[in-house]
């Protein structure tokens, strides 16, 4: 007996095997990043204490990541950084979803003027340079961080807007919407009850998507001094302070970026591969 | 033309002298691998094609006919291993590497897929498909540009193309029965011994595929080249083939040539198929449909496969192992081990089976509930300014449906019957014309105020062709019944009414209570057209639209629905406008039939008096391309004329 395997072994592998270990690491690190961020404070509680006698010092026993130029361990304020770096992010992507969701679904179901107006000011949106607009308006306004994140949550969900719109054309002209339409629900009652529930491992994914894009947005603002409170530890502020340190306590400088890139690229694997599973989940054939 | 013993002969002869044969297929089994876990698609089936041979494999979906036709030239799809041996000139299909498979494809063994609108590339223009395999063979001799065009040229004359123009011209630009003749012509420029045509002629309308099975046929025979024609429709098979292979759950359960199998099939799931195929030319009181759906083939691994729908299943012999497929009578294989006893049987079901009941007579007129009259639709593509080509899908059609009465629309893809049945529901608004529903002006939804439009919803109610598509797919059937059930009422019942009501909904399409729990990724075809049916009747309608509500299933599972429809109109008093290209399935359920022909009605009559003496030339055509197991039916096709 003799077997011929289907050619394109790798798409096999991938219909086989289950997430993968990278996807795996991924998970791991997300949702290592969302405990510091609920308990941070409880695993290191003072991450402002300094010790001044040390001052800017390398890694040691006492301080793993050493200390910066104040004295504080750079360890803890990564640690109890996490909450700033995943709590602005949760809020945009969550926000901009909302509005991008209700407004899509507008676009795209209803149509007509409503269509074009929301069209024409997601248009307005994408040709404004967002991250300029985001640093001139925070700066103007004073900064502060949950302005940072009120503004990055407008400036992302033209973005959410569009990619519902278009789903929801997808799904509008299929049978079951037009099933829902001749028992003569109301037109809320289909788009909300019938296809938004069709669109959530869209939404899903996108909000895992955009997570990234909001969590650099918000560290650049910071680093720049326009989020957080000057002291509050933040991993694009402590990014800007350790820059000086280079030479000193590279750790200072590389960890809050290191934390940055990991959890971003991580953010956007898992969004990956949340999509292609989602997508295919309940699919009609 | 041939008589039956001739193809008796034939198939004898071809069965007994081994070796002859161009491929012969030995206990293929396809199997796949998902998240670790094996599953069956095909175990362990045989073959045989000889040159100038047609085979039909012949199954229902889920019998993995397809990927046996796919396993034989080394085209399954990833994650999906072929076993057995294919052997082709000595050689085994299976054992042989990519690059030397290559080399066979197109050139010794061709395949036709089924979608005639996505097999052409469309950016490539008609003849270049043609020129690109010619240009790939390494046996003849090499031509000059311009002689690959000649060539491509008269390859399509072959097909029934004479005009050389389609060599310039881009698919799309093309209809589908052009596009499969185009594929059929590209995948035989090579040349190849042997054709592999999945479902060729599926995708395509009733006259559209006789023409294409003609040029099929035709070009089988002047070639001799071994042909294996996959299908489900067995009446297709029954026309076209000499030998057939009936698969039912991966495994062949009957081989006989095909007038044989059409005069006395040799095991009951084919009986059943020929039984649940409804007749053309009479109407029947119930379809004999087979119970349940097709099962996964590892369910049925160590029985019968057919044992769980079989009406003559005996625990001892059909469950105690899978039988083998046997010679019962020289050339007729079955897989059935009670044969013997039950063969007398199944011809007394298939007796009592063919005795017609006459069509439904019209009856006194009842009551008129829709009135259609001069029904116009015009399609506009773009808007407003930018508004381009319009497409006239209605020209002044009228019918009349009377209170509880059952009328079909026939006609083909593109006669506007679907916007019709569109227009009724207000899912299209018509561009001149009236509809009258109940007394109440139809035509345009939007205008009427929220009572009357309510009334209209209450009062019609539509069933969608593809109930793949027609169920939502993240909500349970249960949510989807409740909210008709609470359309149709305008206080809010007691939840308990709702789930009394829901279940007696389900009971009524026969649905057990405990799936209104499931989503419709957990439903067959069959079980989905039934929720949608159920979740039309929660209004309580007196009219149903029914837009092609069997084209999508299989053939048994169509008789279940047949059934069921003509159920509930007894039942209920239900009145249809039956929308279907299929003009037997029409005859089963209704009593009278318009024809419609690019939008326009151009005869109407008594279902039976219609079909049985057409008086329109388009209807004739019609009725002359529903597939018949003589031969002569393709040779016909060149006699009946396109109506101007």
């Amino acid at each position: 007996m003799s077997e011929a395997a289907a050619p394109l072994g790798l798409a096999e592998e991938r219909i086989g095997s289950g997430p993968g270990l990278l996807i795996g690491l991924c998970w791991g690190i997300v949702i290592g990043v969302m405990v510091l961020a609920a308990f941070g404070e409880w695993i290191a509680p003072n991450p402002s204490a300094q010790d001044l006698a040390t001052g800017v010092a390398g890694p040691s026993a006492a301080h793993w990541l050493g200390t910066d130029d104040l004295g504080r361990d750079v360890l803890a304020r990564l640690i109890v950084g996490a909450r700033t770096a995943v709590l602005g992010p949760v809020l945009i992507t969550l926000g901009s979803a909302l509005i991008g969701t209700l407004l899509g679904l507008l676009a795209g179901y209803v149509g007509g003027l409503s269509d074009s107006v929301i069209l024409r000011w997601a248009d307005l949106m994408f040709a404004l340079p967002g991250q300029l607009v985001a640093i001139v308006v925070v700066g103007v306004l004073g900064g502060g961080y949950f302005l940072a994140v009120a503004i990055l949550i407008v400036l992302s969900s033209p973005y959410d807007t569009r990619l519902i719109r278009a789903a929801t054309l997808e799904q509008r002209p299929r049978a079951y919407i037009e099933a829902a339409r001749v028992l003569g629900l109301p037109g809320r009652r289909v788009a909300m009850a019938h296809l938004l529930p069709n669109l959530v491992p869209l939404i899903i994914a996108s909000v895992f998507l955009g997570f990234a894009y909001a969590l650099l947005a918000l560290a650049a603002l910071s680093f720049l001094g326009l989020g957080v409170g000057a002291g509050t530890p933040d991993w694009g502020r402590m990014l800007a302070e350790g820059r000086t340190l280079l030479f000193k306590n590279p750790a200072a400088a590389l960890a809050p970026g290191a934390m940055l890139i990991l959890t971003a690229a991580s953010m956007n694997l898992v969004g990956d591969w949340l999509a292609e599973r989602l997508s295919d989940r309940g699919r009609a054939r | 033309m041939r008589p039956a013993d001739h193809f008796e002969q034939h198939a004898y002869a071809t069965m007994q002298a081994q070796g002859t044969h161009l491929l012969e297929v030995r206990d293929l089994r396809i199997t796949s691998r998902v998240g670790g876990r094996h599953r069956t698609i095909v175990s362990g089936i045989g073959l045989t094609v000889s040159a100038g041979e047609t085979v039909g494999i012949v199954g229902e979906s889920g019998s993995g006919k397809s990927m046996t036709a796919r396993a034989l030239l080394g085209l399954l799809p990833a994650g999906l291993m072929a076993h057995g041996t294919v052997t082709y000139e000595g050689r085994d299909l299976l054992a042989m590497p990519e690059r030397a498979l290559r080399r066979i494809r197109g050139s010794d063994i061709a395949l036709i897929l089924q979608d005639p609108y996505t097999m052409l590339s469309p950016l490539r223009r008609c003849g270049k498909h043609l020129e690109e395999t010619l240009q790939l063979r390494d046996d003849g001799p090499r031509l000059r540009r311009r002689s690959y065009r000649d060539e491509a040229v008269r390859r399509l004359a072959e097909v029934g193309i004479t005009d050389p123009g389609v060599a310039d011209v881009y698919p799309f630009q093309l209809s589908g029965g052009m596009r499969q003749r185009v594929g059929i012509a590209a995948a035989i420029a090579r040349d190849p011994k042997i054709l592999v045509a999945d479902e060729p002629t599926t995708a395509l309308d009733m006259t559209t595929q006789k023409e294409s099975l003609g040029v099929l046929k035709s070009l089988q025979e002047s070639r001799r080249m071994g042909l294996i024609l996959i299908t489900h429709d067995l009446r297709v098979a029954f026309a076209m083939c000499d030998r057939v292979y009936v698969l039912y759950a991966g495994s062949v359960v009957e081989v006989a040539a095909a007038p044989v199998v059409e005069a006395e099939p040799l095991h009951p799931y084919t009986l059943g198929l020929l039984l649940s195929e409804p007749p053309s030319d009479r109407r029947v009181s119930t379809l004999e449909a087979i119970a349940g759906s097709v099962p996964e083939p590892d369910e049925v691994a160590t029985c019968c496969p057919f044992a769980p729908r079989c009406a003559w299943v005996r625990d001892d012999p059909c469950r105690v192992g899978k039988p083998a497929l046997a010679e019962f009578a020289p050339s007729r294989h079955t897989a059935c081990v009670r044969i013997a006893d039950i063969r007398h049987e199944m011809s007394a079901l298939r007796s009592s089976a063919e005795h017609p009941v006459p069509s439904a007579t019209v009856a006194a007129r009842s009551r008129t509930l829709v009135r259609v009259e001069g029904l116009d639709k015009v399609f506009t593509a773009g808007s407003g300014r930018k508004a381009g080509r319009t497409v006239q899908a209605l020209v002044g059609a009228s019918l009349e449906v009377g209170d509880g009465e059952s009328v079909g629309l026939v006609g083909e893809s593109g006669s506007g019957k679907t916007t019709l049945g569109r227009c009724l529901v207000g899912l299209e608004t018509p561009s001149a014309g009236e509809i009258t529903i109940d007394g109440v002006d139809g035509s345009d939804y939007s205008a009427l105020d929220r009572n009357a439009r309510n009334h209209l919803r209450r009062t019609v109610q539509m069933i969608f062709q593809d109930p793949y598509q027609s169920l939502n797919p993240a909500r349970t059937v249960d949510f989807a019944i409740t909210e008709a059930l609470r359309a149709r009422r305008e206080r809010a019942d007691p939840q308990e009414d709702l789930d009394a009501l829901t279940g007696e909904l389900l009971g009524r399409v026969g649905l057990p209570a405990d799936y209104r729990a499931r989503r419709p990724i957990a439903l067959s075809g069959g079980e989905r057209q039934r929720v949608a049916i159920a979740r039309a009747l929660a209004l309580e309608p007196r009219l149903l639209v029914c837009d092609e509500p069997v084209s999508a299933l299989d053939v048994s599972v169509q008789a279940q629905v047949l059934n069921l429809l003509n159920r509930l109109r007894e039942d209920l008093g239900i009145a249809y406008l039956f929308i279907s290209h299929d003009l037997a399935v029409v005859r089963q359920v209704v009593d009278r039939v318009y024809v419609l022909y690019r939008g326009q009605v151009v005869e109407s009559g008594p279902v039976g008096d219609v079909l049985d003496s057409p008086k329109h030339p388009y209807t004739a055509r019609l009725v002359a391309s529903l597939p018949r197991p003589d031969t002569d039916w393709l040779e016909s096709s060149s006699t009946a004329k396109r109506p101007a």
